[in-house]
C-alpha cells in the first residue's frame, strides 16, 4: 500500500497545469507584420511544422513528468506490505494470540484532558481481546512510575493503571523503552505497544533501544482530538516606586486556533485579572498592576480548561531581586591604606534610590586569604591593588571566574608591576608597563580627556562634558601600553590610557585602572563620575552569573548551595523540584515549574520512530484484528522509500529534456 | 512654447553639430528677391566682378570701364555677379508605407525624413532662403480621401519658419497612398522654376510614374533633390518566422517563409533600386539613398560636403 510521509506536498500537484497552459498559450502560430509593400514578396513554401509539434508534445510530456517525479520525491512515498506473511501463519498467529508489553508514557503532556484516560481504556480494550496472553506493564515519566512483568493476570496491569497519572516532568524515553524491552519474552512474536501522545519534544530518543527481530510494534496515539493549548511562558516583575508591584507575564497560544483566555494573579487577597486574545501560535506579553505590597511568592494563571492544564499555572517570585555579591579583595597586611579603596568602593555600592530594584554587596576578603574562597557565588571582584600578592593559583581562579561570565576589576597599587607581569603571564592581560608617574611634584596633574563611545561607559556619560569626569586632578598614574586586544574605555594627557578593558567568553570582563581610588592618586573617589563608573562596569544586565531568579523545570536536579547545605534544612543537598513552587535557598529565588516544552502541540513522525527503533525493517507488525480505534495506520508496515526512484527519475527526466532542446535547436538551425 | 517643443523632438544639438559647418547651395542660378549664398539668375547689383562685354546703348554708365576707355577708346561695360536666396520646398512622401519602423532601426521612416527636412530648413532659413513643406497622401487633413495635400505649409524665410515646419511634421500621421504626381505638380506650379525641390520618400511601387515627374521638373529649371528613405529590414528581409506580411497601402496579405524567399526579395528589391537612382541620374538630379538606422545629420552632412565640392567645380 502506498502512503506519503508528507501527503502535502501533493497539493503541489496543481502546478502540473502551468507547463500545460503554457504549452497551449505559447503553440506555435505565424507573426502577422505590417510591412511597408508586399510587392516583392512572393508566397513561398511554408515550412514543414508537424514534426516540430510532435517535439513540443514530447517535452512537454517530459516536463509534466518530471515536474511530477519532484513532487512526489518531496512527498515522500513508501510502500507499506501488509500481510507480508502467508495465511497459514497467521491463522496460527490469530489462533494463538501472543503477548507483550505496554509502554506508557506518563510526562507531564500526558496530563490533559483526557490523554491518560484514552490510554488506559485501550490498554484495557486490548487486554480484554487477549484474554489469557502475557501482557507486561512499564509507565514512564522522566523515570520508571510502574513496572509490571509480563503476566496472564491482566488486574495487575488494570490495577497499575489505576493507581497511577502522570508526572509533571519531560519523558525521558529511550531509558523507558529499555525497560520495556527487557521485559518482552523471548519466544514468540511478543509486541511492544507504545502507547503515547507521541508529542515531539519528547520523542527525540537519544541511544534508543532495539527491538528483538522477532517483536512487533504498535503505536497507539492518544494525542488529543481537539488540541487547543496555551500557557504561561514566563513571569517576571517589577517593584513600583510608590509601592505595588507590575507582572509581565508571556503567554503562548500553542493551538491552531485563536483562542481568548482570562490571565490572573491570586495572591492573598489581592486578585488582579486580565484577558488574552491570542491568535495561531502567537505569543504576548501582559502586564498587570497591583498598587498592595504583595507576598514575595505567587502564582499566575490562566482560566478555562485546554488540552494541557499544567502549563496554565507559573509559579512566580514577586519579591525583591537578590543583592549582586561583589568580593573585594584587599591586601589589608601589606597596605593598609587600600582600606580608604574599601571605604570608597563599599560607599559607592551602598548607594540606592527607589527606582533601582537591584542591590549590592560588597564582601572584603584579604589577598592572602583569597585563595580559599569559592567564588561561585559571586558575580564580580574588585581587586584593590592585591593582584601583585596573589600567587599563580590565585590568578588561575580568576582566569576561570572570568571564563564563567564573571567580572573583575582591579586597581593598581605598590605591587602593581609584579601584578600585570602575572597577568600577562596567566595570559590574561597584556600590558606593558612603563613604571609608574608621579607628576604632584614635577609638574601640574593630568585629567582624563578622553571617553571611548563604543565602551561601557557611552551610555552612562551621554555627555561626559557635562559631569565632572574630565575636571579632577590625577596626581599619580601608571604608564601602561596596551595591546591591540585591549579596549581603553578612558584616557588622560597625551593618549595615556586610564581604564581599560578586556572581554572574556561568556561574557566575563576585566577591567583594569591605572588609577587607585584613594586621594594620594586623584580626587576621582571624591567626584561625582566615580559612582557611575564602577556601578557601569557592574552594571547587573552585563553580569552573565547574576540572575534575579533562576527558572528550573520540575525534575531538574539542582544542588543546593553550601550555605544552605550548612543549614541543613531540608535534609538533602538537592533542591527539591517535584512539583511547581517557588522556594528561595541563600537569598537566591528558584521558579519551579512544569517544563514548557512539553506544552508543544507536535507529533513525531510514527515512521521515523519506528525505523529508530526497528531498524531492520523485519517487523511485520500486523494488526489485524485488532480493536483499537486509536491506533495509527503505520503500525502495519514493511516500509520501502520510494523516494528515492522518484529523484533519480526526475535527474533522467531532466536530462532527457535537455537532449530535446539540444535535438530542437540543432534541427532549426539546419532549417535556417 | 510648442513650437519649439516640436523644433527639438526633430532637431537635437548633436545633429545641428553636425551639420552646422556645410550650406546648401543650388546648383543653378535662381530668382530671388533678397540677398543670399545663391548665384542669381540676373548680373549686376553684386559686388563680385564676372567679366566684361560690349557696351550696348542703354547700359548702366556706371559700369562702363573709364580706364578702358581712356585706355583703348572702345566701351566696355563691367558686368558683375549678384547672390540671391532661393525658394526651398520640401515635399514630403506620408503614405502608409512610410510609417514603417524596423527592428533595427530607431524610428519611423515618416520620423527619420522629417529629421530630414528639418535639418535641411534650418540650414536654408540659417542662410536666407524660403522653405516650405508639402506633406503628401491620398488622405487628406480632415482623413477624407481628398486630392488636398495633408501638411501645406507655404513658402517664407520668417524666423519662425521653422518651428511652423516642425510643429506640422509632427503632427503628420502615415497612412493611405503616395499622390506623387499631385505633388510634384503641385510643386513645379508654386515655384515657377528656378528653385530647389526635395523629395522625400521611399517611392515603393512607382517608379515608372515618378521618372517623368522628376524630368518635368528638372526641365522647369528647378534644382532637384532625392532623398530615397528606406528601412534596414525592406532590403535584406531579415525575418525568420513564418509570417504573414500585410501591406502597409493596401491592405494586402502574403505568408510566408521569409528564410525562404529572401534571396528573390533582395534581388527584385536591388532592381527597383537601380531603376529609381536611374531615373534620377537621367534626370540629373542629385539621389541619396538613406537607410532609417543610420545617422541623419552624419548622411547629410557626406551628402553637402559632396555638394559643395562639385558645385565650387
Amino acid at each position: 500500500m502506498l502512503n506519503f510521509v508528507y501527503p502535502a506536498f501533493l497539493w503541489a500537484g496543481a502546478a502540473l497545469t502551468v507547463p500545460l497552459v503554457l504549452h497551449l498559450l505559447r503553440r506555435p502560430v505565424s507573426v502577422h507584420l505590417v510591412f511597408p509593400s508586399i510587392r516583392f514578396i512572393r508566397k513561398g513554401p511554408l515550412p514543414h511544422t508537424g514534426r516540430r509539434r510532435l517535439q513540443d508534445v514530447l517535452l512537454l510530456l517530459l516536463r509534466l513528468l518530471m515536474l511530477a517525479a519532484v513532487i512526489l520525491a518531496f512527498a515522500q512515498p513508501e510502500w507499506q506490505s501488509s500481510g507480508a506473511k502467508d495465511a497459514a501463519a497467521t491463522a496460527e498467529e490469530e489462533k494463538q494470540p501472543a503477548g507483550g508489553v505496554f509502554y506508557v508514557d506518563a510526562s507531564a503532556s500526558m496530563s490533559g484532558r483526557d490523554s491518560f484516560r484514552k490510554a488506559t481504556d485501550n490498554i484495557n480494550r486490548i487486554l480484554e481481546q487477549h484474554a489469557g496472553a502475557p501482557f507486561g506493564l512499564v509507565v514512564y515519566g522522566k523515570e520508571e512510575r510502574v513496572k509490571v512483568p509480563p503476566t496472564a493476570k491482566h488486574e495487575k496491569i488494570r490495577n497499575a493503571l489505576r493507581n497511577t497519572s502522570p508526572s509533571l516532568f519531560a519523558g525521558k524515553h529511550a531509558a523507558g523503552l529499555r525497560q520495556a524491552v527487557e521485559l518482552l519474552p523471548g519466544n514468540g512474536s511478543p509486541r511492544l505497544y507504545i502507547v503515547s501522545d507521541f508529542q515531539q519534544t519528547d520523542w527525540q530518543l537519544q541511544d534508543p533501544p532495539e527491538l528483538p527481530p522477532r517483536a512487533k510494534l504498535q503505536f497507539i496515539d492518544v494525542f488529543p482530538e481537539s488540541p487547543s493549548n496555551a500557557g504561561i511562558v514566563r513571569v517576571s516583575s517589577t517593584a513600583l516606586p510608590e509601592g505595588g508591584l507590575q507582572l509581565m507575564a508571556e503567554v503562548l497560544n500553542y493551538g491552531d486556533q485563536s483562542t481568548s483566555r482570562q490571565i490572573r494573579l491570586d495572591v492573598g487577597r489581592t486578585v488582579v485579572e486580565k484577558k488574552v486574545e491570542l491568535s495561531p501560535h502567537e505569543r504576548k506579553r501582559v502586564n498587570l498592576t497591583s498598587r498592595e505590597k504583595l507576598p514575595s511568592k505567587g502564582k499566575v494563571r490562566l482560566n478555562d480548561d485546554d488540552a494541557y492544564t499544567p502549563d496554565d499555572t507559573y509559579a512566580a517570585w514577586l519579591g525583591q531581586a537578590p543583592p549582586i555579591r561583589i568580593l573585594a579583595v584587599v591586601p589589608f597586611n601589606k597596605e593598609p591604606s587600600k582600606e580608604n579603596e574599601l571605604f570608597f568602593v563599599r560607599k559607592a555600592f551602598s548607594v540606592r534610590n527607589k527606582y533601582d530594584p537591584y542591590q549590592y554587596r560588597v564582601e572584603p576578603v584579604s589577598a592572602e586569604l583569597f585563595f580559599s574562597t569559592d567564588l561561585s557565588d559571586y558575580q564580580g571582584i574588585v581587586l584593590m591593588g592585591a593582584g601583585g600578592y596573589l600567587r599563580d593559583r590565585g590568578f588561575k581562579k580568576i582566569g576561570n571566574f572570568l571564563n564563567n561570565g564573571g567580572v573583575v576589576f582591579s586597581t593598581p597599587g605598590r605591587a602593581a608591576t609584579q601584578q600585570l607581569l602575572k597577568l600577562r603571564r596567566q595570559k590574561l592581560l597584556d600590558i606593558q608597563h612603563n613604571g609608574r608617574q608621579n607628576v604632584s611634584v614635577g609638574g601640574d596633574a593630568v585629567y582624563i580627556n578622553q571617553l571611548n563611545d563604543d565602551t561601557v561607559l557611552a551610555d552612562a556619560f551621554p555627555d561626559p562634558h557635562d559631569t565632572d569626569l574630565f575636571l579632577f586632578p590625577i596626581r599619580r598614574y601608571l604608564r601602561l601600553a596596551p595591546s591591540d586586544e585591549i579596549d581603553t574605555l578612558l584616557k588622560a594627557g597625551e593618549n595615556m590610557p586610564i581604564l581599560m578593558s578586556r572581554s572574556f567568553k561568556a561574557g566575563g570582563k576585566f577591567y583594569l585602572s591605572a588609577v587607585g581610588f584613594t586621594p594620594e592618586w586623584s580626587d576621582w573617589p571624591l567626584s561625582s563620575s566615580f559612582l557611575p563608573v564602577l556601578r557601569e562596569t557592574f552594571a547587573p544586565d552585563r553580569l552573565k552569573r547574576y540572575s534575579p531568579v533562576k527558572r528550573i523545570n520540575c525534575g531538574a536536579q539542582v544542588a543546593l548551595p553550601q550555605e544552605a547545605d550548612r543549614s541543613k534544612k531540608s535534609g538533602s543537598e538537592f533542591l527539591d523540584t517535584s512539583e511547581p513552587a517557588v522556594e528561595v535557598v541563600a537569598e537566591q529565588p528558584y521558579e519551579i515549574n512544569v517544563p514548557r516544552s512539553e506544552s508543544v502541540l507536535r507529533q513525531q513522525s510514527r515512521i521515523r520512530l519506528r525505523k529508530e527503533l526497528s531498524p531492520q525493517e523485519g517487523t511485520s507488525a500486523n494488526v489485524r484484528g485488532q480493536a483499537v480505534q486509536d491506533v495509527h495506520r503505520e503500525a502495519a508496515a514493511d516500509t520501502a522509500a520510494l523516494w528515492p526512484y522518484c529523484a533519480m527519475a526526475a535527474a533522467l527526466l531532466i536530462l532527457g529534456e535537455m537532449f530535446f532542446l539540444t535535438l530542437g535547436s540543432a534541427n532549426g538551425g539546419r532549417q535556417t | 512654447m510648442p513650437a519649439q517643443d516640436s523644433t527639438s523632438y526633430l532637431l537635437t544639438p548633436e545633429q545641428l553639430a553636425n551639420i552646422t559647418d556645410y550650406s546648401l547651395l543650388a546648383r543653378i542660378a535662381v530668382h530671388g528677391l533678397l540677398p543670399g549664398l545663391h548665384r542669381s539668375a540676373y548680373p549686376g547689383g553684386g559686388c563680385e566682378f564676372r567679366q566684361y562685354r560690349n557696351y550696348t546703348p542703354g547700359d548702366d554708365l556706371r559700369n562702363v570701364d573709364w580706364k578702358l576707355l581712356a585706355k583703348h577708346n572702345r566701351y566696355y561695360t563691367k558686368i558683375y555677379e549678384d547672390e540671391t536666396n532661393v525658394n526651398c520646398l520640401f515635399l514630403l512622401d506620408a503614405s502608409g508605407s512610410m510609417g514603417y519602423k524596423g527592428t533595427r532601426s530607431p524610428c519611423s521612416k515618416l520620423h527619420y525624413a522629417a529629421t530630414a527636412v528639418a535639418v535641411l530648413a534650418y540650414l536654408a532659413l540659417r542662410q536666407g532662403d524660403r522653405v516650405g513643406l508639402v506633406a503628401y497622401n491620398s488622405v487628406g487633413p480632415d482623413g477624407l480621401k481628398t486630392n488636398r495635400f495633408q501638411v501645406n505649409v507655404p513658402l517664407s524665410g520668417n524666423s519662425d519658419q521653422l518651428y511652423r515646419l516642425s510643429a506640422n511634421m509632427q503632427r503628420l500621421t502615415a497612412q493611405g497612398q503616395a499622390c506623387h504626381e499631385e505633388a510634384l505638380n503641385y510643386a513645379a506650379q508654386k515655384t515657377g522654376g528656378k528653385s530647389m525641390i526635395v523629395v522625400l520618400s521611399d517611392f515603393l511601387e512607382a517608379e515608372d510614374r515618378i521618372k517623368p515627374l522628376l524630368k518635368r521638373i528638372r526641365t522647369a529649371q528647378n534644382d532637384c533633390i532625392v532623398l530615397h528613405v528606406l528601412d534596414d529590414d525592406e532590403i535584406d528581409l531579415p525575418f525568420d518566422q513564418t509570417t504573414r506580411f500585410c501591406d502597409s497601402e493596401s491592405g494586402n496579405s502574403v505568408i510566408t517563409s521569409p528564410p525562404q524567399v529572401r534571396e528573390h526579395y533582395t534581388l527584385e528589391m536591388e532592381t527597383f533600386l537601380q531603376e529609381i537612382q536611374r531615373g534620377c541620374r537621367e534626370a540629373q538630379i542629385d539621389y541619396l539613398r538613406t537607410q532609417s538606422s543610420q545617422d541623419v545629420a552624419n548622411i547629410l552632412a557626406a551628402y553637402l560636403h559632396h555638394r559643395r565640392s562639385s558645385y565650387s567645380c
